[in-house]
């Protein structure tokens, strides 16, 4: 939105009396792709801009609170506007809700950074020679190791600002980047994919990428299926950040900890409760948006309240729900702000103890376990936790040594597997989770038809 | 939507457009344009909230191939004077060989649209939020042990124009999306849930809320008492959803020719090959009416056609993309997607299902023993090189003697080798249906709206776990 078409808009809105509140959001993102095919041929080079805005207005229908939320095309003249913000306050009359405070003033904003100052760069060409000596970067790493192909590598840099505007005179932006080293490698007739996303583009390190890669497909290159298991998992690499961040909705452990799922009486969360009967380590979960460089680094959320860590989960009790204003007042707490990196405490036990399976509980070391790197989608039940995931490369751990396997199926519960888990000392820091490299889960089961 | 564009205006970006490439092709091998304007609105209805919320995506993605590879930039700004600046820009580092002129090609133009019995823009928002306000409480009334219902009415009117220098394609596209939740607690307090989806072009989706609802009920009383299923092989019948699953996940990603270009899909060294009974064929078609998937051409301007991926157990071909289909020397399919015109174009699937077979379903239920019908799942995931099988969150009910009785299962996962899966395929069903729909995405990402159906599978010794 052009300032002089977004100081149109704000006169109007000023103007209207039956509107109680307003937002007006601008989101642009700017971005560069490399797209390579097979041995690092290069296929595609993307860059662009896009800009998109949003009108969120709130009026009183009633003693309930309307609601509309709705894109604002750029260059409307005055009248077009001017129809829209009827369209905007028409759809408010209709979607209604109970009662709710949807704006406050709030004191300050934090400032933590969550953006990579590369893209204070505007020379386009220096993006495309970034892409190129990160390209060149992997590709030399890997033509380290025998016997492995490039299949595909894509590397996309983003750089997103976004600003709000609000009726009660505030105007606060934010700014992120989210860089993604996404590859495929082949080795013998396996392969193996992975995805690497971070704020600064230099935490990608594709080197240290590629050696990871290019150790684990080698591995799988080698790999058998496994023959079923029941005992203790070691969750790491890819498989311990999908564990605590799947890709299609948060974990269930966080997930119940949703305002708008104990309004719906789904959540099964009580504040001041256990959420699970923990056995050994108990789980303690942050949610942190002021880390800096974290991929949820933020200032604010959508109702422009302010970015706070949160103990989310503490020693595995419920401490605090994650919420938006609106059922912040429905619970009658104060909302929480936006959901930030998920921060895990470390736990009691070195990784060089899991892997031995160390157990105070029975006060034996286990001898056998299955360390699961990566799965094929980890994509657990939101509400009951329940998941069956295939296990794209595990390896059997016994007496010191590793053994690589592909395929069978990890059954289980996310809160039952809590109940008696070993997280590690030893931290990562990858995407926005921030929690332990390693974790143990005892009495699981791999199912498989070996 | 963005632009009201009467044949007028059409003709206008048409002459823009047309005059666009011509610039960029002075340097470049070959340049395209590809303008996505799409307009999204949806009202999701819960217990005791509503909310709305209205969106327009539109923007206009250039394109031009120097020789080797692609380059592309967009923008959200339909200005000449943009427009022509970024072309320049695109092509600007691209060397001037002595390149043949292009011969000027008189344009193939074609328009395309989807039509629907009920325009939703006739039909006022009103009424949308009383079709949500009616159908969650039609959900929590069916029985007293559903706690909460969730109800998702979702438009979608798009239009995609595609220009290259032998083209100028329009197609206007429209779905309504209906999306049905049943929430239920168990006895121990775990919340479990049932869904049900459909699409249609417009507000004729409404005739389906009935139907919709006493299923969503059914199935989640069914899920107060559905148990984990004990690992081991079954006899399986799939439902449409699930075999439109089975097609999508397991077979038609490793048939993306991008995939098989970059050495990743089993399925090269098939090619031509009998991989299931002569009475299988697995199918991809964009422009079958009316389902969640469908299209008239794709992004890179190939028109839409039926691809056979297995013809009569047979594998046969590949979905397409220009860059690897040009590098395979293979035919097109039309099957070229992006996400929006700030994201490259892969090859993806569109409406993917087993073709209907001979067989009635209700024989098929008849003939087994002892055995699972697979009612609807979660989601899945591909394995292009190996050809592993994986389908997550199933929902399942018992078949005992012949019949389907009061045993359920939940959160099942399907697993297995496909060839041993499509070998032991023993019946297909005449009963055909493609309802629903989801996003499929490639890498988690890109992900671009297909449908999930197809006929009943009745397939042996199904690894179950």
């Amino acid at each position: 939105m052009k300032p002089e078409q977004k100081k149109a808009l704000i006169e109007i809105l000023k103007k209207r009396k039956n509107i109680l509140s307003w937002l007006v959001l601008t989101r642009k993102e700017r971005k560069y792709n490399l797209y390579c095919v097979k041995n690092g041929v290069d296929e595609n080079f993307l860059y662009g801009d896009k800009e998109s805005d949003f009108l969120v207005l709130y009026r009183e229908v009633n003693g309930m609170i309307g609601e509309s939320t709705m894109s604002f095309p750029k260059d409307l003249t005055k009248d077009e506007m001017e129809k829209k913000i009827d369209d905007a306050e028409f759809v408010a009359t209709l979607i209604k809700n109970p009662r709710f405070n949807p704006l406050e003033k709030y004191g300050n904003y934090p400032n933590a950074t969550g953006y990579d100052k590369f893209f204070d760069e505007k020379d386009p060409k220096r993006y495309e020679t970034k892409l190129d000596a990160m390209k060149n970067e992997f590709i030399d790493e890997l033509k380290k190791h025998k016997n492995i192909r490039l299949a595909n590598l894509e590397i996309f840099l983003k750089d997103i600002v976004s600003e709000v505007t609000t009726s009660l005179g505030g105007n606060i932006s934010q700014r992120r980047t989210e860089n993604m080293l996404y590859a495929i490698l082949l080795s013998a007739d396996k392969e193996f994919a992975s995805t690497k996303t971070e704020c600064r583009i230099d935490d990608l390190d594709p080197a240290g990428f590629a050696r990871q890669m290019a150790t684990t497909v080698l591995d799988a290159s080698k790999s058998d299926k496994p023959k079923s298991f029941e005992g203790d998992i070691i969750l790491s690499q890819d498989a311990i950040l999908e564990f605590f961040c799947p890709s299609m909705h948060e974990n269930p452990a966080v997930l119940h900890a949703f305002g708008r799922l104990k309004h719906m009486k789904i959540s099964k969360y009580e504040l001041g409760k256990p959420i699970a009967d923990f056995k050994r380590d108990r789980l303690t979960i942050t949610s942190n948006p002021l880390a800096d460089y974290g991929l949820r680094t933020l200032k604010y959320d959508g109702d422009t309240v302010p970015a706070q860590k949160m103990v989310i989960i503490e020693n595995g009790i419920f401490k605090n729900f994650v919420t938006t204003k609106m059922y912040a007042d429905y619970l009658k707490i104060k909302p929480s702000g936006p959901l930030g990196n998920i921060e895990v405490a470390s736990g009691s036990k070195s990784e060089k103890e899991i892997y031995a399976g160390v157990d105070d509980l029975s006060g034996k070391k286990s001898g056998k376990s299955y360390e699961i790197v990566s799965f094929a989608w980890f994509n657990p039940n939101p509400f009951s936790g329940e998941f069956s995931a295939e296990i794209r490369l595990g390896y059997v751990v016994e007496n010191g040594k590793k053994t690589p396997f592909k395929g069978g199926m990890l059954t289980g519960n996310v809160f039952k597997m809590i109940e008696n888990a070993y997280y590690s000392k030893e931290t990562i820091k990858s995407g926005y989770y921030f929690g332990p490299k390693v974790a143990l889960f005892k009495d699981m089961t791999v199912a498989s038809e070996e | 939507m963005a632009l009201k564009l009467d044949n007028k205006a059409l003709k206008k970006v048409q002459d823009l457009f047309s005059a666009l490439i011509n610039m960029m092709e002075e340097r470049a091998e070959s340049a395209d344009i590809l303008l996505i304007d799409h307009k999204e609105s949806s009202i999701n209805r819960d217990n005791d909230n509503i909310d709305f919320s209205e969106g327009i995506d539109f923007g206009i993605k250039l394109r031009a191939f120097d020789g080797e590879k692609y380059i592309e930039t967009h923008t959200t700004e339909f200005d000449e004077q943009k427009l022509t600046l970024l072309a320049k820009t695109l092509v600007k580092d691209i060397p001037v060989k002595n390149k043949k002129k292009n011969k000027t090609i008189k344009q193939s133009v074609k328009k395309f649209s989807e039509k629907c019995k009920i325009n939703p823009a006739k039909i006022t928002l009103q009424e949308k939020i009383k079709l949500t306000n009616d159908v969650v409480a039609k959900v929590k009334n069916f029985s007293d042990k559903i706690t909460a219902a969730r109800v998702l009415y979702e438009e979608n009117a798009e239009r995609r124009i595609y220009a290259s220098n032998s083209k100028f394609y329009s197609q206007d596209l429209m779905k309504s999306t209906l999306v049905m939740i049943a929430y239920v607690k168990t006895a121990d307090g775990e919340t479990r849930y049932s869904y049900d989806s459909a699409v249609r072009n417009g507000f004729e989706i409404k005739k389906e809320v009935d139907k919709m609802i006493k299923k969503v009920g059914k199935d989640a009383l069914s899920m107060l008492s559905a148990k984990k299923i004990k690992p081991g092989k079954y006899t399986a019948i799939l439902s449409p959803d699930l075999s439109g699953l089975l097609a999508h996940e397991s077979f038609g990603h490793g048939m993306e020719s991008d995939t098989a270009f970059n050495d990743r899909a089993k399925s090269v060294g098939f090619i031509g090959k009998k991989i299931a009974p002569s009475y299988v064929s697995i199918i991809d078609y964009p422009k079958i009416s009316t389902k969640h998937g469908t299209y008239f051409f794709d992004d890179e301007g190939n028109l839409a056609k039926k691809t056979y991926l297995v013809r009569s157990g047979v594998v046969k071909d590949f979905l397409t993309e220009d860059f690897s289909a040009n590098m395979m020397k293979i035919k097109k399919s039309g099957n070229a997607r992006c996400e929006s015109f700030d994201h490259k174009s892969y090859a993806r699937m569109s409406n993917t299902y087993f073709e209907k077979g001979k067989e009635s379903s209700k024989k098929m239920i008849a003939s087994v023993k002892d055995g699972i019908y697979l009612i609807h799942a979660s989601g899945g995931m591909e394995d292009p090189k190996s050809w592993g099988v994986q389908l997550q969150g199933v929902f399942g009910q018992r078949i005992k003697d012949g019949k389907l009785v009061d045993e359920y299962y939940t959160d099942i996962g399907v697993t297995g080798y496909l060839l041993t899966i499509l070998s032991n395929i023993r019946k297909v069903s005449k009963e055909f249906e493609i309802e629903g729909g989801g996003s499929c995405g490639k890498g988690h990402k890109e992900w671009v709206p297909v449908s999930s159906g197809g006929p009943f599978l009745l397939i042996d010794e199904v690894e179950l776990s």
